[in-house]
């Protein structure tokens, strides 16, 4: 049949064939889902080596935390990379050259729900499509002895979703939110509600220890929310072990305690003076604890790039 | 905070928790006696009014030397696990929201001390607790009957469980003896015991909140001593019934060495030696000598400042790294990683260029060369070589890459094809009159049959007739060549029969 057809205009019709699928005049190629994925991945940086991540090791030193946005146009030129394997003849150059676009928006729609994929959980929804890409990566020994740390990005008080988050060794982890943050809190992995006490570091004399003091819904302050003074310093009840001669280590001085807790407890701040076993529970509670990093405080401003447009060679 | 009986956990705020100093039962467990008395005035003949009276004896009772495995809801540090629960304090949690106050301490005075709990927790370390070791302070739980327990026998304090109390042989129940001088030292005072005891309502709403995912009103005892680090540790659910006078600070007459105690329950977990917290650690970040936050970026120095290129270049994150160029010259070019420090444009997206902008089909193609300072820049280029590498290092995926785009391919080649065949197809139908469905195969057919049908063929003759007509044209008469037809005799048998005559 080959004779019928004509080869110059065969080669013609090819190419306005995809022309037109590039244009969406017919349909351009669907990516499958494995393909999808793993591009996805790569644009997420999983297998990317950690040198090409920090390239100087003095961008990220020990115990550290560096925020960053991710460079598009770097996990492009990655997709690139990527999609030139295999390239052997004009024909398979052709198609890279027009359907690169449509590969990068089915890539960027992937990143967006690899995450819910790979956990097998409901696709989070919300983040924008093409959007910008934050995160950090953290480098501390807290990573190591806090598995299952919790992060919390915020914008304007809502959650943005979180592409991808992992350990890239013991003790360095790699966060990657879709949006800009405005607040990023770090969460102590979720030890319920517990009754515990703070060590005194350093340590002080006439105590072992302190808490926290809460308000017991008296006097102004909000039952369960830490009590500050003006300067925002949290209120801290101090208390101590037995002592004594014989006496077993780590043994709390209930007593002592609570005299100390009802002491320190702005006045008011608890029905007749008194603190009660039910407000004793609440000020020995010990919450998952949070260190949040905003913007314009603690959180670096940021100004933006002037240096991306240059020219190719 | 009330002593109100709530048993709706509907009073609470969906996520609220409400923390109670306790929850009293109406009644505690004892023996109580109910008396009614009547007087009948104005009884006619009679010179005083007869009064009448009624005793009822009655006994609330309650759990008191066992307790069932489904009164327990949880229990903190998790039982025979290891963690970091150096700072916690122990707690129960029952689901019986007035168990620890449904008993008094003091049996023979149930309407004092409301508040403070019947039972409590101890805390024992690895050596306190081990059979192995030397320094152990307690005995093995026994079983015993509560005649054994109020008369343990000499050097052991028994409860005091009032002199009503004599206990049966029948009756079981398990006890521990502990060092007297040691229990003192770790149990709690007894005006310390009412605070580690609480109620709380919880109403998570079909949400976890802390961990506590279920509804309801529970009671709670937590230990006054913190676990022993880097170790085993053991805690002890025991019954304080009978022992109000012989708690830490209570002098004890009488020479005992032991104290024997009802023991509830025990579990144990370890706790591992890292006692550091998560805020001081988190907070430790900032402190000099370490890291800190921040973007992105490699600091500036003084000479850096004076450099505006270099300035500008560390500040968006550049690093200047070695390069070794292909001419075998040694230079030094900017690299950037895929974090960068400020919102970088994206240029397949850009407006002017339509979202046309790319893609790099050679790593060459990336790579960026500033003419001013004779630097060039591998950012893009490192980028999509890593890009290539990874995806060549991925057999299935380079593969499925190759596949896909081959069949796409092959696809519109065919569909073109298919284009100048229809085309073909139309043009030889086209001619005829016949109208079908618009195919190679049937515009062939129909071209064939409708061009050749009107044209005289020959038609074909046997052997036998060619041999009676062309080649013995003389030989036989026509009724022969008739005879040999219909009898369908072979001609040269005929032939022959024929000389011979």
């Amino acid at each position: 049949m080959t004779s019928l057809t004509n080869r110059e205009n065969l080669h013609s019709d090819v190419v306005i064939k995809l022309a037109q699928a590039q244009a969406g005049e017919s349909p351009p190629p669907v990516l499958p889902d494995h393909l999808k994925d793993w591009l996805a991945q790569l644009t997420l940086l999983y297998g990317v080596p950690v040198e090409y991540l920090v390239p100087d090791i003095r961008l990220l030193p020990i115990e550290s935390i560096r925020f960053f946005y991710l460079d598009r146009n770097w996990l492009d030129r990655l997709v690139d990379g990527a999609m030139s394997v295999g390239v052997l003849s004009s024909a398979d150059a052709v198609f890279n050259l027009s359907f690169f676009k449509q590969i990068y928006d089915q890539v960027d729609s992937a990143q967006m729900t690899l995450r819910s994929t790979l956990r097998e959980a409901a696709p989070s929804g919300s983040g924008e499509v093409g959007g910008p890409i934050t995160g950090f990566i953290f480098r501390s020994q807290v990573v190591a002895d806090f598995p299952g740390i919790e992060i919390n990005p915020t914008q304007e008080g809502k959650a943005l979703p979180i592409l991808r988050m992992d350990t890239l060794s013991s003790n360095t982890l790699l966060c990657i939110f879709s949006g800009v943050p405005d607040k990023v809190e770090f969460i102590q992995p979720g030890e319920g509600l517990h009754f515990g006490l703070f060590p005194n570091d350093p340590p002080q004399d006439g105590s072992d220890f302190h808490l926290f003091l809460r308000g017991l819904g008296e006097g102004g302050y909000p039952a369960g929310v830490q009590i500050e003074d003006g300067h925002g310093t949290k209120l801290r009840g101090y208390g101590s072990f037995r002592s004594g001669n014989g006496q077993p280590a780590g043994v709390v001085d209930i007593g002592g305690l609570v005299n100390n807790i009802s002491g320190t407890l702005p006045s008011g701040a608890s029905k007749d003076g008194k603190l009660t076993s039910g407000g004793f529970a609440i000020q020995m509670t010990k919450t998952a604890q949070k260190q949040p990093y905003e913007s314009g405080s603690n959180f670096p401003p940021c100004t933006p790039s002037t240096n991306t447009d240059q020219e190719k060679l | 905070m009330s002593n109100s009986i709530i048993t709706d956990p509907g009073t609470v705020a969906a996520g609220d928790i409400q923390f109670f100093d306790s929850i009293q039962p109406p009644l505690k467990t004892d023996n109580y006696t109910l008396s009614a008395k009547q007087t009948i005035q104005n009884v006619v003949d009679s010179g005083d009014n007869p009064e009448y009276d009624a005793l009822k004896k009655l006994t609330i009772d309650g759990p008191r030397f066992v307790l069932q495995p489904s009164n327990i809801h949880s229990l903190f540090p998790p039982p025979n696990q290891v963690g970091n629960f150096a700072n916690f304090l122990p707690n129960i949690v029952f689901n019986d929201f007035s168990l620890p106050w449904s008993r008094a301490i003091d049996p023979g005075k149930t309407t004092q001390n409301e508040d403070t709990p019947w039972m409590g927790l101890l805390t024992l370390y690895e050596a306190e607790y081990l059979e192995t070791s030397s320094s152990r302070k307690i005995s093995t739980p026994q079983t015993v009957s509560t005649s054994q327990l109020v008369n343990p026998g000499a050097g052991v304090l028994p409860p005091d469980l009032g002199t009503e109390f004599k206990g049966s042989d029948d009756e079981k129940v398990t006890v521990i003896d502990i060092d007297l001088e040691y229990f003192q030292a770790i149990a709690p005072k007894l005006e310390e015991l009412k605070y580690l005891s609480h109620a709380r309502a919880v109403n998570t709403d079909g949400k976890v909140i802390l961990n506590m995912d279920a509804d309801g009103c529970f009671s709670l005892c937590i230990g006054n001593r913190v676990p022993g680090v880097g170790q085993r540790n053991m805690i002890l659910l025991v019954s304080f019934e009978g022992h109000q006078d012989h708690l830490n600070s209570a002098s004890i007459t009488g020479s005992f060495s032991k104290i024997r105690l009802v023991h509830l329950g025990s579990w144990e977990f370890t706790t591992s030696k890292f006692d550091r917290e998560f805020l001081t650690m988190m907070e430790a970040i900032c402190q000099p000598g370490n890291g800190g936050t921040s973007l992105i970026q490699l600091s500036t120095d003084q000479a850096t400042e004076k450099n505006a290129t270099a300035k500008e270049a560390l500040d968006i994150g550049y690093v200047a790294l070695q390069n070794k160029m292909r001419v075998g010259e040694n230079a030094t070019s900017w690299y950037r990683g895929p974090l960068v420090p400020s919102p970088t444009k994206r240029g397949s997206s850009q407006p002017q260029d339509g979202g046309n902008y790319g893609p790099y089909i050679y790593s060459d193609h990336a790579m960026h060369y500033d003419p001013g300072t004779g630097i060039f820049n591998h950012a893009y280029s490192a980028a999509w070589q890593i890009g290539r590498l990874l995806a060549l290092s991925d057999a299935t995926f380079a593969q499925g890459m190759f596949n896909w785009r081959a069949e796409y391919l092959k696809s519109i080649i065919n569909q073109a094809k298919q284009k100048k065949t229809q085309a073909a197809a139309a043009s030889i139908q086209g001619e005829m009159s016949g109208a079908g469905p618009l195919n190679l195969h049937a515009a062939t057919r129909s071209f064939f049959s409708d061009a050749f049908k009107k044209v005289d063929w020959d038609t074909l003759k046997t052997r036998k007739q060619k041999m009676l007509t062309d080649q013995f044209p003389a030989v036989f008469t026509e009724v022969e060549k008739k005879a040999i037809e219909e009898n369908d005799e072979d001609p040269l048998l005929k032939l022959h029969q024929k000389i011979k005559q």
